[in-house]
């Protein structure tokens, strides 16, 4: 094809038509609020686990619930759904698009994915020892940091 | 446990991975800063 795309002045006419392409700051901002969005999504149970705290509290009761299980459901939700993203990238056809840091944070997310996995029974049945107790704060750092990192650079190499 | 010490390892290879990237990241936008025409830099800066 020697022919020019008028919409976007140096591109080759394909079968494919991309939408045209925005500023990087325009896509890594919109790829960061989806992933707030994502992470509000995953603080729904925390969320519910603080509300019921403060409603079914009674004096003399029994001591309010850990909140370290909803952490660990956090930090799987988060990861799981950059990885999500990924499989979205790969049904459009820009799978092409990964490079070395999408393996790297893709690889990042699985680890903290199982992480949280496996953490969530032991923490559920409360067979975490004082010492361990930094432990799903770390997880959810993980998860957060690398999910929050793969959806900053899938916007800035992606069009959308 | 060995639970435990699974989840830590795991943890600890995520959030390594996680300052490679960034590391990297941060040092190929300044690399591409640095190797950039200044006509083309979007914030730059003005000399008198």
């Amino acid at each position: 094809m020697t022919q020019k795309n008028p919409a976007y002045g140096t591109a080759p006419i394909t079968d494919r038509q991309f939408p045209p392409r925005r500023h990087w700051v325009r896509r890594v901002g919109v790829a960061v609020f989806i992933w707030m969005l994502e992470s509000f999504i995953g603080l729904i149970p925390y969320l519910a686990h603080e509300a019921s705290s403060i409603i079914v509290t009674s004096p003399g009761g029994d001591p309010p619930s850990s909140d370290l299980p909803e952490i660990c459901i956090l930090s799987v939700v988060a990861s799981s759904l950059a990885l999500l993203s990924l499989l979205r990238d790969w049904f459009r056809g820009e799978a092409a698009r990964a490079n070395g840091l999408t393996l790297m944070l893709a690889v990042a997310n699985i680890f903290a994915c199982l992480s949280g996995a496996f953490l969530y029974p032991v923490v559920d049945n409360d067979l975490l020892t004082n010492s361990w107790q930094a432990l799903p704060n770390f997880v959810l750092l993980a998860a957060l940091g690398a999910s929050l990192l793969l959806a900053a650079e899938r916007g800035y190499c992606l069009r959308f | 446990m060995h639970v435990l010490g699974v989840v830590s390892v795991l943890t600890g290879l995520s959030l390594l991975l996680v300052v490679i990237s960034t590391v990297w990241a941060g040092a190929k936008a300044i690399r591409l800063w640095r190797h950039s025409p200044p006509e083309n830099r979007r914030f730059r800066q003005y000399h008198p």
